[in-house]
């Protein structure tokens, strides 16, 4: 382990989920304090501008990404994502992990698709997931 | 001794009947198989006309033919003989078979005439004709080159021809136009092997109606060996039925996919938007926990708060859900009622409590009464107010919701229109799927899905036309209501 701090993102709708996130995850000396976003398409535009932008640039941050959200959901805001790196060019390196209370095949199936998708948190988040987080990062 | 006797001797011992015509038509000769056959005492037709033994329809003309055949004598075989009708003493008939030889008597020619009774040969045929005409399946029997020799009446049936108009033509005439020229070829080469098998390799086959319609069907080719010659019988089966019904059934477990994709679409739905609550309130609770035993009971309360809202939301969200199940059935009985008390009542409820609300207008025909259910209308109008309220457009000075209502033969027509935000054209496919929310004004994603499955019950349609920056228009078109409840 490294004692290097991770810049984290977090992109849920629902404000109560982005409130546990938050608690757990700063209790964890890894973290940067966490960037909360609360819909996919907001993100995508915060994403490439200050303050999340200069926190994360020349470092790897992780994302932990909602799937329900209303308008773009979790996957359509990674695809968007994806094609703007591909075209703009973006932060370095970003570690995504979907972050949701579903354990549907069908949702994992698809984050497996995704190869910016490096992991998959269900909710709620406990300090057994964000050790899970820590690991998921450091492998990446 | 005479020819005449020398005839009589070998009459007297054949047990087939026969005479002797001399050639001015005068019965000469019979045996008494002949006389036993068209029912005379023995000896009696002697010295009478033929024409005695024939029916009365040909007896004008007999005398004529009688004296063509007379003046070029020809041996005509039993067999090759045609069939034809005698007639009894008592005036009964019966079918015969005919041999006729010229012979000498005594320097004149006379005619000998074989009699052979075919009755039961008659009657077999028509018993095997009865039979093949019972057979549901077209039987066409062909023979070496191609020509229809007999066909059923199954055949008359589903090809829509008269048997006369069958008979003597080339198979080819039942063939579609697309295959008349390779037919021909395939018929030869199976002629030529005389193995009984299906016809068109397990591809669709198929047969032409008189029309020019094209037949689905079955055929089976079965070579047979008859006095003349080899020759084919095919049995074609109509398949049309069999077809529809498979079609039918196709459609059917189309429609049961699609239930199925929708219940799986429920499924994953549900999986998330029921679950997702359950794992917020789980999440709060057990940091609840922690900030009891920190003692930081200010942290505990306010999580203990969110967690009791989410469980309400949750719980309304479950009684919508309950709501759209049960939409499914159970219909209210119709009643009439003024749409605009209605609506302005739930209006009102919608926007207790709250400042700057749309202007609500209406556009009506006559008093406004409407027939319907009114419990469930009430449902229908109160989801598309609350989405006109939400989705209001704020830029907009003068916003407003309008609702009109017609009525006529057909129906009754409700729009529910607004000049609100709108809804772009790539979201409103989804505006009707359960769960699916627009933005963050949606709600639990579940209104218009409970709008649609009303609608549809009672046995209406709702269609929606938007533009962006324009407003919303929902048409909901009901039938009249059946005063029938079940």
């Amino acid at each position: 382990m490294t004692d290097k701090s991770i810049p984290i993102v977090v992109v849920d709708d629902t404000g109560s989920d982005r409130y546990i996130a938050r608690r757990r995850l700063s209790r964890h000396a890894r973290f940067d304090p966490v960037l909360e976003v609360e819909t996919g398409e907001r993100f995508l535009s915060a994403f490439f501008q200050p303050p999340v932008s200069e926190q994360v640039a020349g470092r790897r941050a992780v994302i932990l990404m909602d799937i329900n959200m209303p308008r773009l959901d979790g996957f359509e805001t990674i695809e968007a994502l994806q094609d703007r790196v591909a075209a703009d060019g973006g932060p370095d390196s970003i570690v995504i992990l979907m972050f949701t209370s579903s354990d549907n095949p069908e949702d994992r199936r698809r984050a497996a698709e995704l190869p910016m998708v490096k992991g998959y948190i269900v909710k709620p988040l406990d300090d057994a997931g964000v050790a899970q987080i820590v690991r998921l990062y450091d492998a990446a | 001794m005479s020819d005449l006797d020398k005839y009589r001797l070998a009459f007297d011992v054949s047990p087939m009947p026969l005479l002797l015509v001399s050639a001015d038509g005068v019965i000469r000769l019979t045996n008494a198989g002949l006389d036993e056959l068209f029912g005379y005492p023995v000896g009696a037709l002697i010295g009478q006309p033929v024409e005695v033994l024939v029916p009365e329809d040909v007896r004008a003309i007999h005398p004529d033919l009688r004296g063509a055949y007379m003046r070029v004598p020809t041996k005509r075989g039993m067999g090759r003989g045609r069939d034809l009708t005698g007639v009894t003493r008592t005036g009964g008939r019966i079918a015969l078979e005919l041999g006729l030889d010229p012979v000498e008597i005594d320097g004149a020619t006379w005619a000998m005439v074989a009699a052979v009774d075919i009755r039961a040969r008659k009657a077999q045929d028509e018993r095997l004709r009865l039979t093949l005409d019972a057979s549901a399946s077209a039987m066409i029997t062909v023979d070496g080159e191609g020509r229809i020799i007999a066909v059923n009446r199954a055949t008359c049936l589903l090809f829509g021809y008269e048997p006369d108009e069958l008979v003597g033509q080339t198979i080819e005439m039942l063939v579609p136009d697309d295959q008349r020229r390779v037919h021909p070829v395939y018929r030869a080469s199976f002629h030529g092997q005389n193995r009984a098998r299906p016809m068109g390799l397990g591809g669709k086959l198929y047969c032409r109606h008189r029309s020019g319609r094209a037949i689905p069907v079955e055929i089976a080719l079965n070579p047979v060996s008859s006095p003349d010659g080899w020759v084919v019988v095919a049995t074609v089966i109509d398949l049309t039925e069999r077809d529809a019904h498979e079609r039918e059934i196709t459609e059917k477990a189309d429609a049961l996919a699609e239930m199925n994709t929708e219940l799986s679409h429920f499924a994953y739905s549900a999986s998330h938007d029921l679950k997702a609550p359950l794992a917020t309130v789980a999440g709060l609770l057990d940091l609840c926990l922690e900030d009891l035993s920190a003692g930081n009971g200010a942290e505990a309360r306010e999580n203990i708060a969110a967690a009791v809202e989410t469980v309400q939301r949750a719980a309304r969200k479950v009684e919508a859900i309950l709501s759209i199940a049960r939409a499914g059935r159970s219909p209210l009985a119709p009643e009439t009622f003024a749409v605009e008390q209605d609506m302005r009542a739930i209006w009102a409820d919608l926007t207790a409590g709250t400042g700057d609300v749309p202007r609500l207008d209406f556009d009506l025909d006559g008093a406004g009464m409407v027939t319907a259910e009114r419990q469930t209308l009430g449902v229908i109008l109160e989801n598309l107010a609350s989405n006109a309220i939400r989705y209001a457009d704020p830029a907009k000075p003068d916003r407003w919701v309008r609702l009109r209502a017609r009525s006529d033969a057909d129906g009754l027509k409700l729009s529910f229109a607004d000049n609100g935000l709108g809804i772009p054209a790539a979201a409103q496919p989804f505006v009707f799927q359960m769960f699916k929310r627009l933005d963050d004004r949606s709600q639990d994603g579940l209104g218009l899905s409970l709008v649609q499955k009303h609608v549809e019950r009672m046995g209406g349609c709702i269609d929606l036309t938007s533009d962006v920056g324009v407003g919303t228009e929902f048409t909901v078109t009901l039938p009249h209501p059946s005063r029938e409840v079940r």
